[in-house]
């Protein structure tokens, strides 16, 4: 089994001003995490940036040339109360897009199986017309398209378990039943979508809004009976994972207590249910995550399950 | 405004903390808790592990009128130790907790402050006035965030 690592010195560059959570470092921490012997086997790549065109297939083009007009020459700009951009950041997002792009090419391909970028800035947050809550463009969602557009999939599935609701991708979703979007994440919260009840243009929108304070019991619990199973219906090409951290016990922006082992346990359920439907193809893109400790620990297990550890220690 | 989120228990709360043996007389911890304005102190065994937190509260109510007697006997009632009124503590912080998740837990249970315990053992206190602290010195003094929010 392969699994590709994208990751680009751009990522870092990306500078969001002093003591914002959403910080460089956060890019080490992955990196570091995922430089032990163990993570020996990943096929480590740099990707291209996407184009306008590609990013335009679910962002208004002038949103997206908007965003790459307002990255300033020197200094900081915010596009929100939340969200920094520098001199690098347009090429850091863009590269973003590409990684996600690239990883589903060389596993809708068959040269690899799965593939984790990590890339800043995330994604979620971006809806097809605004740039917000830290995140630029729509890595998950491009990608999404990328595969239905340039793949001949019929059906792509975006599974989003950052602690924060994905808003932008609900937006851009709802009205593409090729596309699922099933999201866990914590209620109320930042941006303050994600009921239930928001279903899609198709039912192709499964939203399970978790209690302040809930650990893994009630994740376990609603990826079981909701999630996973909705997953499994929806019969899927390929499964995009938005890996957010942040829903992880030391977390400082949200309240929700999951842990490592839930991150590797969700993981391990999410390649079942590929292997059964779709050869095992996961592409899975970092969103948030904001206790570098925790971070990087997390991802580990992620990515490790992602590259199909069966070993004892990762057994959850 | 941001620095906030990366800021630690340990780096805001009071440490060595005051605390008490289970022995101590009452009048010695309302005095302690009168000189250092707290709202109560921990109550420690001779290896620092926390057993207990006594308040002003539970001063208040062991002075509760009773069948026993018709008024108060402060006096007698201020040499008992403290052992005997402590409160049991529902819960306490890691050093590393994260001062977002502080705040929270003061919201949710109308808590005033925490013990901070680090392998059983007190380490610090960690009090609403600590966290209003790190909020005022992580925030320029001019700023006003400009839409209110946070993410990813």
């Amino acid at each position: 089994m392969s699994t590709l690592l994208f990751s680009d010195p751009v990522f870092r560059r990306h500078d969001t001003s002093r003591g914002h959570p959403e910080c460089p470092e956060r890019v080490d921490a992955v990196l570091d995490a995922l430089s032990k012997p163990n993570f020996g086997a990943l096929q480590r790549r740099i990707p291209s940036p996407a184009t306008v065109d590609r990013l335009a297939s679910v962002h208004e083009r002038r949103h997206v040339e908007a965003v790459l007009q307002a990255i300033p020459a020197q200094g900081h700009a915010f596009l929100d109360g939340d969200t920094c951009v520098s001199p690098d950041s347009g090429n850091a997002a863009l590269c973003g897009a590409g990684a996600v792009c690239e990883a589903v090419d060389e596993v809708a391909q068959g040269r690899a199986d799965t593939a984790f970028c990590a890339v800043r800035p995330p994604g979620h947050h971006a809806t097809a017309d605004v740039a917000m809550g830290f995140c630029l463009f729509n890595n998950a969602a491009v990608a999404a398209a990328h595969a239905l557009n340039a793949h001949g999939m019929n059906r792509v599935a975006i599974l989003d378990f950052d602690v924060h609701h994905g808003n932008g991708t609900q937006d851009i979703v709802w009205s593409r039943p090729g596309i699922l979007y099933v999201s866990s994440h914590q209620s109320p919260l930042y941006p303050g979508t994600g009921r239930a009840s928001e279903r899609g243009g198709s039912d192709n929108i499964v939203n399970m809004p978790l209690p302040p304070n809930s650990g893994s019991t009630e994740m376990r619990d609603a990826y079981g009976a909701v999630g996973l199973p909705a997953l499994e219906a929806f019969q899927p090409d390929l499964i995009i994972l938005s890996a957010g951290f942040d829903a992880h016990r030391l977390d400082p922006l949200a309240g929700l207590n999951w842990t490592e082992d839930d991150y590797a346990w969700l993981t391990k359920r999410v390649l079942d249910i590929a292997d059964r439907l779709c050869g095992g193809r996961v592409v899975s893109t970092l969103e948030g995550g904001y206790h570098l400790g925790a971070l990087g620990n997390s991802v580990a297990g992620h990515v490790r399950a992602l590259m199909g550890a069966s070993n004892s220690e990762d057994s959850c | 405004m941001f620095e906030f989120v990366s800021l630690r228990v340990d780096q805001y709360m009071s440490a060595p903390p005051v605390s008490v043996d289970p022995h101590t007389p009452l009048a010695e911890v309302e005095q302690l808790i009168e000189i250092h304005g707290f709202n109560g102190c921990p109550v420690v065994d001779a290896d620092g592990r926390l057993l207990g937190m006594v308040t002003g509260f539970d001063l208040i109510k062991v002075c509760e009128i009773g069948p026993e007697a018709l008024v108060p006997h402060y006096g007698a009632i201020m040499q008992r130790p403290v052992h005997g009124v402590m409160s049991p503590v529902p819960q306490t912080v890691d050093p590393e907790l994260p001062l977002t998740r502080v705040l929270q837990r003061m919201i949710d249970h109308r808590i005033t402050g925490l013990a901070v315990v680090d392998s059983d053992r007190l380490v610090g206190m960690i009090t609403r006035r600590d966290v209003l602290r790190a909020l005022r010195e992580s925030s320029p003094a001019e700023s006003s965030d400009p839409q209110e929010g946070s993410p990813s």
